[in-house]
C-alpha cells in the first residue's frame, strides 16, 4: 500500500488506445507506457512534453476520467482536477449562479462556497456584474471569473491543465499569487507544454517524451537537465549549449541568471584568431515584442585566449510586466554587419518585488519606471 | 483521508452503486442546473410546465370525449388527466434521461462523477415538474368532491415504478446511442408509439377483454392502470402484476447494461 508520506503514487502505468492507421487498420497506440513515479504530500510537480506526448491522458486518468489499460495508480485524498478553466458554467445563469454551479459540480458543498463567496467576487474584480447573465460578460472577466473559483477552492490534490496562460498579466500574477498560497497544503500538479509558466510553483519535473518507447524523466526540478531536453521542449528557447564558431570566436557557454539587482547575461568565449570588430548586445523587449532597450558593448579587443563577457540589467529600471532579454553577438563578415542571436530569457517583474518604499508600480505604469533624480523643495510654508 | 486505487480492473457492481450513492449531491447540482437554465430568462417561467400537460388534456378531453363519445364512470376529465400526468412523466425521463450523456460530453469529458448520476438527475428535474402538476391534479378532485382514501397511497408505487422504467429504458439506450448516435433518432418514435399501446386518453375497456389483457405486459399501462384503481376504483387485471415486475426488470437490465458501457464512455465522446 501507499506509504504514510505519499499522496500520489503511480506504479507501472500505461495506457493503450486503438488507432486507425492511414491503410484502415487497426493498431494499438502507446499514450502512456509503464510510467511510474510519486509524490509525497506539499510537493509540486509539473508535466511537461510536447502536444501528444501523453500529458492529457495521464491527466485524464489520475482524474478518474478514462482508466489505465496496466498498471495502478494510489491516491491520499481529496483530488480536484480543472481539466478545463469553466466547464459545467452556463451562459445564460449569472455570474452569482455560476460560482455556486461550478464549485458544486467539482464537489464544494453550498456552505463551503458561501463561506468563500465574497473573496471569489473580490478576487475575480467583476463587482456588480455579478448578477449579470456571464453571455454578456467579456472574455475577459469570464476567465477571471473562472479562475477566481477554482483559486477558493479546498483539495488535498489540484491538478491543472494548460489553464495558466489566460487572462491579462495583473490578473495571471494575482492567479500565481494565489496558487503560491494554496501550495502549502495542497499538492500541486500543472501540465503545461510552455516550462516557463510553471517552472516557479514546482520542485518537481515529469517530463513525457514524444518517442516511441514513451519514455520520461522524472527528477526534483533542480536537477532536472534543462539543458539536455532544451531542443526537444521547444519554448526553452536557449537551444542547447553548443559550441558555435563565427568569425574565429567559439563560444563556450551563455547564460542569463538571475542576479540581486536584475539579470545577468554571462558569455564564456573563446577567440582563436585574432578578428576585429566583434561587439556584444542585448535587447530587451516587452510582451507584444517592441524593443525597448538596446545596449552594445565594446569592441572586444579580440586577442587570442578565453573570455568572460558579463553585462547586468537592473530590474529597477523597468515597469510592472513580462519581458524577454535577448542577448547577441555582433560581428562584420564580407556581406556586411551579422548578429548573432545567443539567448532568450523570460523576466518578469511583477507586484512587490520592487523597492517597498514605492506606490504599488501598477497603478501608475510604464514600460520604463527608473528612479530618477526628483527635487522636491518647499518654497512657501504657511 | 481516504484513499483511492485506480487500475484497470472494472468496478464491481456494488462499489459503483455504493460511489454513485456517495456523489449523489452531484445529480442534484445537475437537476437544479437544468431547472435554472430552462427557466433563466423565460417569461413564463414555471407556466411551461403546467402548459404543455394543460393542452394535451384539452385537447384529449374535446376530441374523445366530446367528438368521439368515449365514456368512462367517473369525469373523463380525471381520467385523462391521471394518465397524461405519467405518461409526461415517463415521457421526460425516458427522452431526456437517453439524451443526458450526449447533452453532458463536456462534462463527461472533463469532470468525474458516476455517469449513471446523469440520467438520474433528469429523474429529479422531472419529480419538480411532477409536483407541480399533480397540484393541479388535487385541485381538480377536491373540484369534482372525491373523498380522501387510503388507496391514493398507491401514487408512491406507481410514482417509483414509472421512474424506474423512464430511466431503465433511458440507460439502456443511452449506453448505445453514446457510440452510434443515430439510434438517439428512435426516442420521438417510441415515445409517439408508445402513447398509442398505453391506456393514456382511451379506456381499457374499448378493447376486447380477450386482447385487453395483454395491454398490461406494457408498464406503463400497468402503472397508470394501477393508479386508476387507487383513485377511481377501477377494475385492474392480474396481469397489470407482470407489467409492473417488467418495468422493473428493465431498470435493472438498464443499470447492468450502462455500468457496463461506462468505461468505453470516456473514450467515445
Amino acid at each position: 500500500m501507499i506509504g504514510d508520506s505519499k499522496i500520489l503514487e503511480v506504479n507501472g502505468l500505461t495506457k493503450i488506445f486503438s488507432r486507425t492507421t492511414s491503410q484502415g487498420k487497426k493498431e494499438a497506440f502507446y499514450a502512456l507506457n509503464n510510467l511510474s513515479f510519486a509524490l509525497k504530500k506539499g510537493q509540486a510537480l509539473g508535466i511537461i512534453g510536447k502536444n501528444g506526448s501523453g500529458k492529457s491522458t495521464l491527466l485524464n486518468i489520475l482524474s478518474s476520467i478514462i482508466r489505465p489499460s496496466e498498471g495502478e495508480v494510489f491516491v491520499r485524498g481529496k483530488v480536484l482536477s480543472i481539466l478545463d478553466i469553466g466547464t459545467g458554467m452556463h451562459p445564460d445563469l449569472s455570474g452569482r449562479e455560476n460560482i455556486f454551479l461550478r464549485g458544486e459540480l467539482l464537489g464544494m458543498s453550498k456552505q463551503d462556497i458561501q463561506k468563500v463567496y465574497s473573496d471569489i467576487v473580490d478576487f475575480s474584480e467583476i463587482g456588480d456584474f455579478i448578477e449579470t447573465p456571464v453571455k454578456h460578460y467579456s472574455s475577459g472577466m469570464f476567465l477571471r471569473l473562472a479562475f477566481a473559483i477554482i483559486v477558493h477552492l479546498k483539495a488535498d490534490i489540484l491538478l491543472l491543465d494548460e489553464v495558466l496562460s489566460v487572462g491579462d498579466l495583473g490578473f495571471r500574477e494575482k492567479v500565481k499569487h494565489a496558487l503560491n498560497a494554496m501550495s502549502s497544503e495542497t499538492t500541486l500538479i500543472i501540465v503545461s507544454h510552455e516550462i516557463h509558466t510553471i517552472r516557479e510553483f514546482v520542485d518537481s519535473i515529469l517530463y513525457l517524451k514524444s518517442d516511441k518507447e514513451r519514455s520520461y524523466v522524472f527528477s526534483p526540478k533542480l536537477d532536472f537537465p534543462f539543458d539536455k531536453f532544451a531542443a526537444d521542449l521547444s519554448t526553452i528557447q536557449s537551444e542547447e549549449v553548443k559550441i558555435y564558431t563565427a568569425h574565429d570566436v567559439i563560444l563556450k557557454n551563455q547564460k542569463v541568471v538571475e542576479s540581486d539587482i536584475g539579470y545577468l547575461a554571462q558569455f564564456t568565449l573563446e577567440i582563436t584568431s585574432v578578428s576585429k570588430e566583434v561587439y556584444f548586445g542585448i535587447q530587451v523587449f516587452n510582451d507584444i515584442d517592441i524593443p525597448i532597450l538596446t545596449s552594445v558593448s565594446q569592441e572586444l579587443k579580440a586577442l587570442e585566449g578565453t573570455y568572460c563577457v558579463e553585462v547586468s540589467l537592473e530590474e529597477r529600471l523597468f515597469g510592472y510586466g513580462q519581458y524577454s532579454i535577448q542577448c547577441g553577438l555582433m560581428f562584420q563578415k564580407n556581406d556586411g554587419w551579422t548578429v548573432l542571436p545567443l539567448s532568450t530569457e523570460k523576466m518578469t517583474i511583477s507586484y512587490g518585488e520592487k523597492d517597498s518604499k514605492s506606490y504599488p508600480k501598477e497603478v501608475f505604469n510604464g514600460i520604463l519606471q527608473p528612479t530618477l533624480d526628483w527635487k522636491l523643495t518647499l518654497t512657501n510654508s504657511s | 483521508m481516504n484513499t483511492r486505487l485506480i487500475t484497470s480492473r472494472p468496478e464491481k457492481l456494488k462499489s459503483y452503486l455504493k460511489k454513485a450513492w456517495s456523489y449523489r449531491s452531484m445529480a442534484w447540482v445537475l437537476a437544479k442546473r437544468d431547472i435554472k437554465i430552462k427557466y433563466a430568462q423565460s417569461l413564463v417561467g414555471i407556466g411551461w410546465v403546467v402548459l404543455q400537460p394543460l393542452v394535451a388534456v384539452a385537447v384529449y378531453t374535446i376530441f374523445f370525449s366530446r367528438i368521439l363519445n368515449l365514456d368512462t364512470a367517473y369525469p373523463y376529465v380525471l381520467f385523462v388527466v391521471s394518465g397524461v400526468i405519467f405518461w409526461s412523466l415517463f415521457n421526460y425521463i425516458f427522452s431526456q434521461g437517453s439524451n443526458a450523456l450526449l447533452q453532458n460530453q463536456d462534462l463527461i469529458r472533463k469532470l468525474y462523477f458516476p455517469r449513471v448520476l446523469l440520467p438520474v438527475s433528469k429523474v429529479l428535474v422531472a419529480l419538480t415538474e411532477f409536483v407541480i402538476v399533480f397540484g393541479l391534479f388535487v385541485g381538480l378532485l377536491i373540484y369534482y368532491g372525491l373523498p380522501p382514501s387510503v388507496k391514493y397511497l398507491v401514487l408512491i408505487p406507481v410514482f417509483l415504478g414509472t421512474a424506474c422504467f423512464g430511466l431503465g429504458l433511458a440507460m439502456l439506450l443511452s449506453a448505445v446511442t453514446i457510440r452510434n448516435r443515430d439510434l438517439h433518432h428512435i426516442v420521438p418514435f417510441l415515445v409517439y408509439f408508445g402513447i398509442w399501446l398505453t391506456p393514456v386518453f382511451y379506456p381499457v375497456t374499448i378493447i376486447p377483454s380477450a386482447y385487453a389483457k395483454w395491454l398490461y405486459v406494457n408498464p406503463m399501462a400497468s402503472y397508470i392502470q394501477w393508479f386508476r384503481w387507487g383513485f377511481f376504483s377501477e377494475p385492474i387485471d392480474y396481469f397489470s402484476w407482470i407489467g409492473s415486475l417488467l418495468g422493473l426488470l428493465v431498470c435493472l437490465a438498464g443499470i447492468l447494461v450502462f455500468k457496463a458501457q461506462e468505461d468505453k464512455i470516456a473514450d467515445s465522446v
